[in-house]
């Protein structure tokens, strides 16, 4: 089910409103930074509907002069429109493509990997420039990622490997794949947890789902960093699959059974939310200390107040902006890397608390990380 | 005694037959009550081995917990018994559920411009976001009931646009506390309570007696029963069985409404990808207190023994130590299994007993 067409969906309408009218914004304060800040430089250019960003760039000689006139047309094949990273991967691959002239159409697995193979299969039935795709499930897609890369179609792999065997992804006919490093993201937010409690004492370890190679490299990245601290004691490691109302539930529960617990760690901040709010009904704030993992807006604000003690970025408008990049790099011969794109691109980032989190809220509002 | 098509007035034959053997009698006794018996005696069982084995579990927060974990499921599992006993289903709960509780959200968070006058609903924003909850409900019920789609596939469709919709008002976003209305915050919120009970519990049980004496003594209650117990005897009898139908699945709309609305609160955001384990737990619950999937059998006690088994189910295993987190499930489906096996024994006997007197 597409979720998004930029040039009929009525949202998506409005959405090329805000953009236009954060591009003013943008260009009255001549922002120019980083790499995805290339696009902000185009719109301090003159960006508009219907004007490209890339032929702004072109001006200055960042990509060649004889742009490809027509506007480009690409796929996104998302894991579940309905959650907070999903989403803001969306609108930053909407965003780009409208600075880029792509019309990115943008579909929904609601979380099944059937789903994104039937999707897979009818893409590749039509004629798209480019398509990217954040699978379900390793190995499931294969067949349909198969037709459109038959079809000379630059195919692009987002955070989770298409197949489960390393190195027969790396001999895969994808154009890249791009990944969060997922062991880094929970170490280095457990270090954090574990400076804000001292060093010391009894933590809880909610995980998403056990099956999830996202949570699999959370969990070896906290494990990771337990081995450093002594003192720690990690008393219950639950799943709470992803889910607030089970995080919420689970929370309740070992609050109870761990009336002392100093900490909880969490494989995404929503659960860490949810579980907050449970923390906050039981009067422990005070006690005891939340980390997460995603460090998206919401997440920032609640280190803000004080909710959360820090998160970390797992850079979803970096891995679909740069899918974005890639694809139309490729399709545009607009390169300016002397090298082909590599087949693996790592989308990292750092620490969120309460020191950057201001600085992090408007980088996520302006679909750099 | 468990619910069913209206018993006609004075015991039945087998009763009138007295045998003066005490033990028989309640043996009788029990077996024509086996629907209610049986889960009662799993819900004790669960009782005392987590008493047993935990030491958390007896304290009163961990009654307080229960409550309010069980909450928003009560209130939503209220509506799927109505709609369980005129033999019908409802798949749709769940993302109605979710839909209603962004949509209060959202009307609370946002106000619109109308010929130059600014409208902010606040608050009853919720009034409102339960009205259209209703009114899926009603939706649901004519196209079944008048149209003629099954239940299965009506509602199947609506799981779909609801969840659509929930994605649609927030575009995939969790909308943050500040979206949420305070005062349900305030009701939904395990720490906030009157006399020890958390406000949620009280919430859930004013719906839960408020169903059992719309099921229990009104004319429309029965009516409920006579449609899934035998829906062409209750048409000959003048049942308006599709009107029934109809409103039946109005209240399910409504009550899952609200518990999305308790959900919000609890949650303290507005999460378009929440509540999606409503419809299982709710459904589990209900058949667990002894409610048929068939129609006609059961009713708002049985869905409470249901709901509790359920709740202490799920709490007592996060308290048990050194549990593998690995079994965890598992053991929970066991266990259920087990419960549905009494269940199921239990009613064979019922047969037995009913078909001796």
């Amino acid at each position: 089910m597409p979720v998004r067409n930029l040039d009929q969906d009525p949202i998506s309408e409005l959405e090329r409103e805000m953009i236009a009218d954060r591009i003013t914004k943008m260009t009255r304060r001549g922002m120019v930074m980083g790499a995805a800040g290339i696009g902000a430089l185009a719109a301090t250019l003159g960006v508009g509907r219907g004007n490209t960003a890339a032929s702004a760039l072109a001006s200055v000689g960042l990509l060649p002069e004889d742009l490809p006139a027509k506007n480009f047309r690409a796929a996104t094949v998302e894991v579940l429109g309905a959650s907070t990273w999903v989403s803001h991967g969306i609108e930053t691959a909407a965003f780009y493509g409208s600075l880029l002239g792509i019309d990115v159409q943008s579909f929904d697995g609601e979380g099944a990997a059937e789903n994104q193979l039937a999707q897979l299969e009818a893409i590749a039935n039509e004629d798209w420039d480019f398509v990217a795709v954040h699978p379900a499930s390793s190995d499931a897609l294969i067949d349909g990622a198969d037709a459109i890369i038959a079809k000379g179609v630059p195919f692009i792999v987002m955070d989770t490997r298409l197949i489960q065997d390393e190195a027969a992804f790396s001999e895969y006919g994808h154009l890249t794949y791009i990944e969060p490093d997922n062991i880094y993201m929970g170490s280095t937010v457990a270090v954090e947890l574990f400076k804000a409690i001292g060093g010391e004492g009894q933590v809880i370890h909610t995980q998403g789902a056990l099956g999830h190679t996202g949570a699999q490299g959370r969990a070896a990245g906290f494990n990771q960093a337990v081995a450093n601290y002594p003192g720690i004691e990690v008393v219950d490691e639950t799943p709470a699959n992803w889910l607030q109302e089970e995080a919420s539930t689970l929370w309740q529960d070992l609050l109870q059974r761990y009336p002392d617990v100093k900490g909880g760690y969490f494989h995404s901040d929503d659960m860490a939310l949810a579980a907050q709010a449970v923390v906050e009904s039981a009067g422990l704030q005070d006690q005891v200390k939340l980390v997460g993992v995603d460090g998206l807006k919401n997440a920032c604000q609640a280190i803000l107040d004080d909710k959360l003690t820090a998160s970390v970025i797992n850079p979803s408008g970096r891995i679909h902006g740069g899918a974005i990049w890639a694809g139309y790099l490729t399709v545009s011969q607009t390169d300016n890397s002397d090298a082909p794109v590599p087949k693996f691109i790592r989308a990292d980032g750092g620490p969120i608390t309460k020191s950057n989190a201001a600085g992090y809220i408007w980088l996520h509002d302006n679909y750099q990380y | 005694m468990a619910q069913g098509i209206p018993q006609p007035i004075g015991a039945p034959a087998g009763e009138r037959r007295a045998s003066g053997d005490l033990g028989n009698r309640v043996l009788r006794l029990a077996s024509r009550n086996a629907r209610l018996i049986a889960p009662l005696t799993t819900l004790i069982a669960l009782f005392v081995f987590f008493s047993l084995v935990t030491d958390v579990f007896l304290s009163t927060r961990n009654f307080q917990n229960i409550v309010s974990q069980i909450g928003p499921v009560a209130v939503a599992a209220c509506g799927i018994t109505f709609v369980l006993l005129c033999a019908e289903i409802d798949l749709s709960i769940a993302s109605v559920a979710t839909f209603t509780g962004v949509l209060s959200a959202y009307i609370f968070g946002n106000s619109w411009e109308m010929f130059g006058i600014t409208l902010n609903l606040g608050v009853w924003g919720v009034l409102v976001a339960a009205i259209v909850a209703a009114g899926i409900g009603l939706l649901n019920g004519f196209f079944v009931a008048y149209v003629g789609i099954p239940s299965f596939m009506m509602t199947l469709a609506m799981l779909t646009i609801a969840a659509g919709m929930a994605e649609y008002v927030t575009k995939g976003r969790i909308l943050p506390a500040a979206s949420v209305p305070g005062e349900l915050q305030d009701l939904a919120s395990a720490g906030n309570r009157f006399l020890g009970i958390p406000y949620i519990g009280i919430v859930a049980l004013a719906v839960l007696i408020v169903s059992d004496v719309v099921l229990s003594y009104t004319k429309f209650g029965r009516y409920v029963y006579m449609t899934g117990g035998n829906r062409e005897a209750a048409e000959m009898s003048g049942v308006n069985t599709r009107r029934v139908v109809m409103l039946s699945l109005m209240v399910a709309g409504f009550t899952a409404g609200l518990a999305g609305m308790l959900f919000t609160g609890r949650l303290h955001n507005a999460n378009p990808a929440g509540g999606t384990e409503l419809l299982i737990q709710t459904i589990a619950a209900v058949v667990l207190g002894g409610t048929s999937l068939f129609g006609g059998e059961g009713g708002i006690k049985n869905t409470f023994i249901g709901l509790l088994i359920f709740g202490i189910l799920s709490n007592g295993l996060n308290l048990i130590e050194g549990l593998s987190i690995h079994f965890k499930d598992a053991l929970e489906g066991i266990i259920l299994v087990g419960a549905l096996l009494l269940n199921v024994l239990a009613l064979r006997l019922e047969r037995v007993q009913t078909r001796a007197d």
